[in-house]
């Protein structure tokens, strides 16, 4: 009967604080991002992408959008490509004011400097097991492209201390080693520049590496302008700066500008009328459960009725017997329900740091 | 009693523990730069205000390769201050903080030149290179010296907010000397008209376009006897540009003097001045440049 009434109150109490303690996560890295520039299409999947760094398939902005709003003194801009993982963890090439905006201190290590660096969350780091100055290649996206791009191999300069978001997720590297792990640019290799018959590096080698010797034959083909971003986070100064870069995208027919803030409310709303839908589920369940247990009441002073006569002839007066049922009861509905919050509390409790990055 | 009690206040006073008073921001903002012109043009608007970054480099800091331990020491500046136009190749492979790095020749990026293909050359002890791709010693024209001073004056004026008027005083008395410099250049140049001129290395591209100078290039270095196939590029070049004077970023060694002199060449050093030292100043590195032009035969 415990088990049972407290299974009733446990369910839509974790459902409930489970439901706010992700309204709680996702608001406030929405906060804190007060706007996201990319290619038009799902707001939801833009602002996930930008917050949580999902995957997004929607088109690109190019790199020039980026200089050209951080050239027009609106505010921050930061430039994000977020297209490939490595050990499974998504690569976020992005710019070291990154690090500053979402205000990530490092653990160990230090920052990214050279292409090629790069810099782990503190959960990727554990999942990877890797630590500064060690290396990391970065995933094939399709293992069977062999003219695709080729996995490069990245040197881990440092591990971020941990922030309970997405950000301990992340491998973070320059934008310019985003763009060359996406094949956008190349370097050459002693052997390519001098044998004319030798075969191409692609055919020998399992991957791409970056060493102070090669780095600077590095170099992107065509106009930077036009690299892919994912997208683009911008920290307007001030209302002004907000109303301009929204301007800016208003009739653009490419690109959007979103504020997650807004965009995270709606999709809550959403999350909030599944939560009205489960309430309702909730509370029939509870009927069905008092029902039953009115039910229960019922057939047990029916069982206990000789009991109950006995008592009485003994001298204790119906009222008295009563009270005893009643403080059974109590007792029963007590322990259900405390076990009910330790239940949900446990639950929350443990679920909250997967809740905070479930966007992703 | 009111004693006890005097003397009880007297030492809870004393247990309190020391305000930590907080510390004045120490040390002046950081501003690192990529070439001596740039440090140059900091120094003389910025001055004592600021605390500049420009690391030793031995040679051309066009083409510094810096170690990851040298980009750390760019990244931690208030402020980087870039030339553009493709200058400090590594900045290309660098991560630098987008917000505090400015390119203080985006104004003009539109009339950057684009020079083909050549072959790669060394520098002396130096790593090899290519001055393929965009033409960078964007200071020699001196209007364009004068937007990089403007872009250098904006963004010290947005760090340091409070020093606006000096900062616009020191800005307009180093635009007074640019533009005087300037002015000077360009009645050098009209006098000297479509007299041809060589240079000794690609890197007067924007002084001949600025101020009209008939100006063609070898590859040649000041302290490196060029190969024969140099000498037989310089006769095929002077067949179409019959020039007598030859620029040199530097004072070029005696035998190539001799050389040059045996072939009816005269050396006369204009250096970019792209990298400083403790007794160099660039203003009067550039009037001195101005001051050679002036002696080019035909002139004196």
């Amino acid at each position: 009967m415990i088990a049972g009434v407290g299974l009733s109150l446990y369910l839509p109490l974790a459902a409930h604080w489970a439901a706010d303690a992700f309204d709680e996560a996702l608001g406030a890295r929405a906060a804190t991002t007060p706007m996201i520039v990319g290619a038009r299409g799902s707001r939801f999947d833009l602002v996930l992408h930008g917050l949580y760094f999902r995957a997004r398939s929607e088109g690109t902005v190019a790199y020039g959008e980026s200089t050209a709003l951080r050239e027009a003194g609106h505010g921050r801009v930061i430039p994000l490509h977020v297209q490939f993982t490595a050990g499974g963890q998504p690569v976020v090439g992005t710019s070291l004011d990154y690090f500053d905006f979402r205000k990530l201190q490092l653990a160990r290590g230090e920052s990214m400097a050279l292409l090629g660096d790069c810099v782990l969350g503190a959960n990727a780091a554990q999942q990877l097991k890797l630590g500064p100055n060690d290396k990391l290649k970065t995933d094939r996206k399709n293992l069977f492209d062999l003219a695709g791009d080729y996995p490069l191999q990245l040197n881990v300069s440092g591990v971020l201390a941990a922030t309970g978001t997405a950000d301990d997720e992340g491998v973070f590297v320059d934008v310019k080693t985003a763009w060359i792990i996406a094949g956008h640019g190349h370097g050459h290799n002693e052997q390519e520049s001098n044998a004319t018959n030798a075969p191409s590096a692609k055919l020998v080698k399992t991957h791409l590496e970056i060493t102070p010797e090669n780095m600077d034959t590095f170099h992107f083909h065509g106009d930077t302008t036009a690299l892919p971003l994912t997208a683009i986070l911008v920290e307007p100064m001030g209302a002004k700066e907000t109303a301009m870069v929204m301007g800016r995208y208003q009739n653009n027919g490419t690109l959007q500008a979103l504020k997650p803030p807004v965009v995270v409310d709606e999709m809550m709303g959403m999350v909030m009328r599944v939560r009205q839908f489960l309430d309702a589920n909730y509370a029939l369940v509870a009927s069905t459960m008092g029902l039953l247990l009115a039910l229960i009441v019922a057939l047990s002073r029916r069982l206990r009725a000789q009991e109950m006569e006995t008592l009485f002839l003994l001298g204790c007066s119906r009222g008295t017997q009563f009270a005893l049922q009643a403080a059974e009861l109590l007792m029963i509905f007590t322990t259900a329900g405390i076990l009910a919050l330790v239940a949900a509390w446990a639950t929350v409790g443990w679920a909250r740091d997967y809740l905070s990055t479930l966007a992703g | 009693m009111k004693h006890f009690i005097f003397l009880l206040f007297i030492v809870l006073l004393s247990c309190k523990p020391a305000v930590t008073e907080p510390t004045p921001q120490a040390g002046k903002p950081r501003v690192a730069v990529v070439n001596y012109p740039l440090a140059f043009f900091v120094e003389r608007i910025g001055g004592d205000l600021v605390e500049m970054h420009f690391p030793d480099i031995e040679g051309d800091p066009a083409f510094w390769k810096p170690t990851a331990a040298e980009v750390r020491g760019f990244q931690s500046a208030d402020l980087i201050l870039l030339n553009g136009a493709s200058y400090a190749k590594w900045t290309a492979w660098a991560s630098l903080p987008d917000s505090r790095t400015v390119n203080t020749s985006a104004a003009f990026r539109d009339a950057f030149i684009t020079v083909n293909a050549d072959a790669a050359h060394q520098h002396g002890k130096g790593s090899e290179h290519s001055h393929a791709g965009t033409a960078f010693t964007t200071w020699l024209d001196f209007k364009q010296a004068q937007h990089q001073a403007a872009a250098v004056h904006r963004a010290l004026a947005s760090l340091l907010p409070a020093h606006a008027e000096t900062l616009a005083n020191n800005f307009a008395a180093l635009q007074r000397d640019l533009a005087s410099l300037d002015a000077d250049l360009r009645g050098i140049a009209a006098d000297l008209g479509e007299i041809p001129l060589l240079g000794s290395h690609p890197v007067y591209q924007y002084v001949a376009r600025g101020y009209g100078l008939n100006i063609r290039s070898v590859h040649w270095e000041p302290d490196a006897m060029p190969d024969a196939a140099g000498w037989a590029e310089l006769a095929a070049l002077r067949k179409t540009h019959p020039a007598k004077v030859m620029l040199w970023e530097a004072e070029p060694n005696k035998a190539i003097v001799a050389k040059l002199k045996a072939r009816g060449i005269r050396g006369v050093v204009f250096t970019p001045c792209a990298n400083g030292t403790a007794s160099t100043d660039w203003l009067v590195m550039m009037r001195e440049n101005a001051a050679a032009l002036r002696a080019v035969p035909g002139l004196e």
